[in-house]
């Protein structure tokens, strides 16, 4: 009803917190980074080489850390297990799991491929795969990758109780900035991997995607808070803040991307992962705040899990990724020494 | 309860009866004009459900509203709609939470992970997580009591008999008669598609079922948190 007055309102918690946002963030990032790191190889897409190594890894990385995000936001987490046998597809959740487990089994396929002497842009610096190697591999865990963007596209989008979720706008900027945070995150690991590199700049077309990419997540998310969430905003005017500085992040790193991209190439990731994060902190908890009571209150951003919880499973990614970049340089180490070797007459 | 919903509670048929019984079907009736929101049945459904602090399975919504130019007290209580096409059960990922014969949407709690999506997937914001028993909650509409043959705790401490509970599907219920004297009943979000079982009656036909939704301008939801 219009004009209404509601004087006691009973409030709700919100149901989805930190941890949520985090997950949603590491499965998004994780699943979009696994189609950068298999483009080269499933779809022949040659500017994508260079990311072969870094987005497999931290794809693969992502996808490992991200469903502890998801433990421990249940609230009965020793029942997690459950949700492995019994399956209903009526729910995106019960399918959900099934696409993030086989994105994480394939992910790790990959990484052993990687390992191999012969595959090009792999650890070893392979330039020419052997004959049988099949495409096989990189197609199906682009398919599970798919599975898991569309799986949580349709789990924010079709939930019924959340006004704010439903449309075009907080779909958009969801995707728009998973995209953005994957191609941001092997981009600069890959990155941050070659120091000895200098100021190397990637191959345009990732480049200019993620840029493009970026100005969308900053659209998207502005049209979302413009056009969806204005009246909550009015209620509680600290509900703005989260996607107006999620917005000026994607469009500070498009800029930054397209204007002077070899000196401001890592401030463009690092503001790329800050402006996804923000992005979701912001769609979940002013929409849950809408649609629970919680509009004219604190968030809890915390949640029941706390903060160390919180951000435990990124934590747990970061060693992973230094893992990682030790396994990688021992690898390439070895291989140029055996190189070396091998041209001294 | 009337005394066809206690009826309902027993198994029908019989050697000399009819051999298809009659699918009994719970539904509540809430007459707008006899509640005066004293929130004994949200306190009533508390200490009989042991609900945590601050969460309720019902309460009664107080609203001010503006009505051919008069402003105006509206008194809605709120509770599970216990639809015929529930949004939770096909969004719970473990099956936990589940639809009875007699139309009751239940939550099996030894089977709840707790994940929070059948709440955020009911329109009509009637469920929440218990943090104390680890699972999501929402009315059940006292069906221990139904099948014991009582009446639900919010009904009967109800002082107005504002609110009535019964089998929807005979003709000799109270629920049913007065779904046939107000033919013009309301319920919450129809436009949800989910065929609520919780009706309202006794608003003007002019007038519309208040309903909290902040994201709609000028609705104004007041908590204690504004006088923080």
């Amino acid at each position: 009803m219009n004009g209404a007055l509601e004087l006691t309102a009973f409030r709700g918690l919100p149901v989805w917190e930190l941890p949520a946002a985090h997950y949603l963030l590491m499965i998004q990032a994780g699943a979009f980074a696994m189609l950068a790191g298999c483009a080269s190889r499933a779809f022949t897409l040659k500017s994508f080489e260079g990311l072969r190594l870094w987005g497999v890894l931290s794809a693969t990385g992502l996808v490992l850390a991200a469903p502890l995000n998801l433990v421990a936001e249940l609230l009965s987490p020793e029942r997690f297990p459950s949700m492995l046998y019994r399956v209903h597809l009526s729910s995106p959740l019960s399918w959900g799991v099934w696409a993030i487990l086989a994105l994480t089994a394939f992910g790790l396929i990959e990484c052993r491929l990687l390992f191999r002497p012969s595959e090009p842009g792999g650890a070893a610096g392979g330039v020419r795969p052997e004959p049988r190697q099949s495409r096989l591999i990189p197609r199906l865990t682009s398919l599970a990758a798919l599975g898991v963007v569309v799986y949580t596209a349709i789990e924010i989008g079709n939930a019924k109780g959340v006004a704010l979720w439903a449309g075009f706008w907080p779909l958009a900027a969801l995707l728009f900035s998973g995209l953005a945070a994957g191609l941001a995150v092997c981009l600069g690991l890959a990155r941050l991997a070659n120091p000895g590199k200098g100021k190397t700049v990637p191959e345009p077309l990732p480049r200019r995607i993620l840029a493009l990419a970026c100005a969308l997540s900053g659209l998207a998310l502005l049209g979302w808070g413009g056009l969806t969430a204005l009246p909550v905003f009015f209620a509680w005017p600290g509900a703005a803040v989260l996607p107006a500085l999620g917005a000026v992040a994607f469009l500070l790193a498009a800029a930054l991307l397209c204007g002077r991209p070899r000196a401001r190439y890592a401030w463009a990731c690092g503001l790329t992962v800050a402006g996804a994060w923000a992005a979701r902190v912001a769609v979940l908890s002013v929409g849950q705040a809408a649609a629970l009571g919680r509009n004219l209150g604190e968030p809890h951003l915390a949640g029941h899990a706390g903060l160390l919880t919180a951000f435990a499973p990124m934590a747990f990614w970061l060693v992973c990724m230094l893992a990682a970049s030790i396994a990688v340089g021992r690898l390439s180490g070895h291989a140029g020494r055996g190189r070396g070797a091998e041209a001294k007459p | 309860m009337d005394q066809g919903a206690k009826q309902e509670t027993a198994p029908r048929g019989g050697a000399g009866g009819n051999p298809s019984p009659r699918t009994v079907r719970y539904a509540m009736v809430i007459d707008m004009r006899r509640c005066v929101g004293c929130q004994a049945c949200t306190v009533a459904c508390a200490m009989e459900n042991r609900t945590p602090l601050g969460s309720q399975r019902t309460y009664v919504g107080d609203f001010e509203v503006v009505h051919e130019g008069k402003p105006r007290k509206v008194l809605a209580p709120r509770l599970c709609n216990h639809c015929q096409r529930p949004a939770c059960v096909p969004a719970c990922p473990v099956g936990a939470t589940f639809q009875r014969a007699d139309g009751l949407v239940l939550v099996d709690r030894t089977r709840c992970i707790g994940c929070g999506y059948c709440v955020l997937n009911c329109p009509y914001g009637a469920r929440f997580l218990n943090h104390r028993a680890r699972a999501a909650d929402k009315c059940s509409l006292c069906a221990h009591r139904l099948d014991a043959g009582l009446l639900p705790a919010c009904v009967e401490t109800c002082l107005g008999k504002a609110r009535v509970v019964g089998d929807m599907n005979d003709p000799g219920s109270a629920v049913a008669r007065l779904l046939a004297a107000y033919p013009h009943a309301r319920v919450y979000k129809p436009e949800a598609g989910t065929e609520p079982r919780v009706f309202y009656v006794g608003l003007a036909e002019t007038e519309e079922l208040p309903l909290g939704n902040p994201a709609r301008p000028g609705h104004v939801r007041v908590t204690e948190e504004n006088f923080r």
